[in-house]
């Protein structure tokens, strides 16, 4: 322990610290997920050494999902979808004038799940990319195939869209040289497309400017009475409440980590499910949907330990589980960085150091809970129109910082059209996000399976491994839709409960 | 007609498609074949996607969008990125907040606050502590 800490930087500590706040904040605000938070920062982040990139980026991925859970707690209003299921329990809690009580519980539950996520990320991301080190190009082009199964399951009520904005990303990134001949497709003669569209200024256009145009549609951020501030005094006391409710700490602990590591499955699903098993293991049943302390903790703790589910498969597999961990695995390759089997063998000291980072952080998150939690909630009232406009001028440098070239402006408003359009009709703009990322890598390895067996399509039918990996694929989708089946009903059940 | 209005963006991902494949004829396989087996899947989903729009929604018609102000955020932004590239961010920045946030209904006083603190604060951050010229 002494030669771990021993081995902290103190700036990476800061840039942590950073991570976590910026997270916090715009995760507290309505409508402004991870994936857009993280896709602002992105030129900061590309700015930085790998490691510190890495941990402020993951930072922002765990603080905007504690973030989400104040708002939740506070006015009613959650900061993201994985923070719907908070909202029941939580908000009823502060009717009750139990606020700090429920803040302390989101800031100590999100961070004891936090850690522990981040333990099993680490001992189980090796074993699984130790595993994966024998596959060659056709098992990788399934693997890739059962990241994109992602794709379907983003959206169940709308499958079809989600599958459209899927093969819509995976074809946006076929534009640039192919990775076979190195022959130009789609470039028009400019240079600035033989590498495809610039990863970071299209993120910043369909998560930035899309996400600002749809506000426009709204008033406020959120429209409800104000709420008594939460007193430093009485969040300490509720932190170690907390542990009162251990049997629902550890359920929304588990499954949050779980269900993250599967694809597609994000933290919606993993805090409604811990909800309901939460509630059916519970000895006060009765009490869920009338601001039970269990019914606030389950969820939220799920809510975080998502954060490192997420990560064993981006890390161990070069599978993104959701949006942000895209967003994640496309700077990591940005910078030099292939994550994979390969990763754990080339850069097993630079993982390690990001664990002990990561869960630092997590300890840092229940100090922001104690002393800034409340503070945090009054962003909400930020007006919309200063919002909208301040964003969209961050993300033009943010745009433009990228490579200094004025196209990267040009793509970026492309993108913030296209993605406001897409929003607008409902569909997944994560979905997207996934194509962009895994298109570039599932066309090598799909080429190059192709060219090793003399363009035999059944060199991904017929091993061993890719036959596993099919199989995976289709209990991964087959397990999306038992979760969100399992989710639907449980949320009407629920919402039937608090209206009650 | 509703449909034809949900039907809107899967016609572009037709038209990127037949754009895609057209432009690309004559290059070896193995440079196409991947790309061309997406598209042709996208236009399959777009086509299944406008078929049952026109069945939930055959015979609506369309309605009136709400009102929304996105049209003109997104104009500006599009003069606020022309101006960037031309005369720089430190010019083009204070005069798209401030126009943005007046046209959107704020007060003079915190319009102008936020156009000149928030380029100034982006400026500091990326001069001088990331290097990037603006």
């Amino acid at each position: 322990m002494i030669e771990i800490l021993s081995n902290v930087d103190f700036t990476t500590f800061l840039v942590t610290v950073a991570g976590i706040f910026v997270g916090m904040f715009f995760g507290a605000l309505p409508g402004f997920g991870g994936s857009s938070a993280m896709a602002l920062v992105l030129p900061i982040a590309i700015s930085m050494s790998p490691l510190n990139a890495m941990v402020f980026l993951i930072g922002i991925f765990g603080g905007t999902h504690y973030g989400g859970g104040i708002p939740a707690v506070l006015v009613g209003v959650p900061g993201d979808a994985g923070a719907a299921a908070t909202v029941i329990d939580g908000f009823k809690m502060t009717r009750k004038g139990r606020a700090s009580e429920a803040l302390a519980m989101v800031a100590m539950g999100s961070a004891i799940a936090g850690i522990v996520s981040v333990i099993c990320f680490h001992f189980l991301a090796p074993v699984l990319a130790k595993a994966a080190l024998s596959f060659g190009p056709p098992e990788l082009f399934v693997l890739v195939i059962f990241g994109l199964s992602i794709v379907g399951s983003i959206d169940l009520e709308r499958m079809l869209k989600s599958l459209f904005a899927g093969a819509l990303g995976l074809g946006i990134a076929a534009v640039g040289v192919d990775p076979y001949w190195a022959e130009p497709r789609l470039v028009f003669g400019s240079p600035h497309l033989y590498e495809g569209f610039p990863f970071i200024p299209a993120l910043l256009g369909l998560f930035c400017i899309a996400q600002m145009l749809s506000l426009m549609a709204e008033k406020d951020l959120v429209q409800t009475e104000e709420v008594a501030a939460p007193t430093f005094r009485r969040t300490v006391v509720g932190m170690f409440e907390t542990f009162r409710y251990w049997k629902a700490l550890l359920i929304g602990t588990i499954s949050g980590t779980f269900i993250g590591a599967l694809p597609g499955a994000g933290a919606s699903i993993a805090s409604f499910v811990s909800y309901t098993i939460a509630k059916s293991v519970s000895s006060k049943p009765e009490e869920f949907g009338k601001g039970s302390p269990e019914g606030l903790v389950a969820p939220e703790s799920a809510n975080n330990a998502v954060v490192g589910g997420a990560l064993i498969p981006t890390f161990a597999l070069g599978i993104p589980g959701s949006g942000a961990a895209a967003v994640l695995m496309g700077v990591m390759m940005y910078m030099g960085l292939r994550p994979g089997p390969r990763l754990f063998v080339e850069q097993l000291p630079l993982i390690q150091t990001l664990v002990t980072y990561l869960l630092l952080g997590n300890i840092v998150m229940i100090v922001f809970g104690a002393i800034a939690a409340g503070t945090f909630y009054r962003i909400t009232r930020i007006p919309i129109p200063v919002l909208v406009p301040c964003v969209i001028a961050a993300a033009s440098v943010g745009a433009y910082a990228y490579r200094g070239e004025a196209f990267d402006l040009g793509v970026m408003m492309g993108f913030g059209l296209l993605g406001f359009l897409l929003q607008r009709w409902q569909y997944p703009l994560s979905a997207v996000v996934l194509g962009l990322v895994l298109g570039p890598m599932a066309e090598q390895y799909f080429v190059q399976s192709l060219a090793m067996s003399g363009w035999n399509f059944m060199v991904f039918f017929d091993r061993p491994i890719t036959i596993v990996l099919w199989l995976l694929i289709a209990g991964s989708v087959l397990s999306s839709v038992v979760l969100y089946r399992r989710n639907r009903s449980e949320r009407l059940g629920a919402g039937a409960g608090a209206g009650s | 007609m509703a449909w034809l209005r949900e039907a809107f963006l899967p016609i572009i991902g037709i038209v990127y498609s037949i754009l895609y494949i057209a432009l690309t004829v004559g290059l070896p396989a193995e440079s196409t074949i991947f790309p061309r087996t997406i598209l042709t899947v996208l236009c399959i989903l777009a086509v299944l996607i406008v078929l049952a729009e026109y069945r939930k929604r055959g015979g609506e018609a369309a309605k009136a969008a709400p009102p929304s102000q996105a049209p003109l955020v997104y104009g500006l932004a599009v003069v606020f990125v022309i101006g960037f590239w031309l005369f720089g961010f430190m010019a083009a920045a204070p005069v798209f907040l401030a126009a943005a946030m007046l046209l959107l209904g704020q007060p003079v006083v915190r319009a102008l606050a936020v156009a000149v603190l928030l380029p100034a604060g982006i400026y500091l951050l990326f001069t001088w502590t990331f290097g990037v010229s603006l």
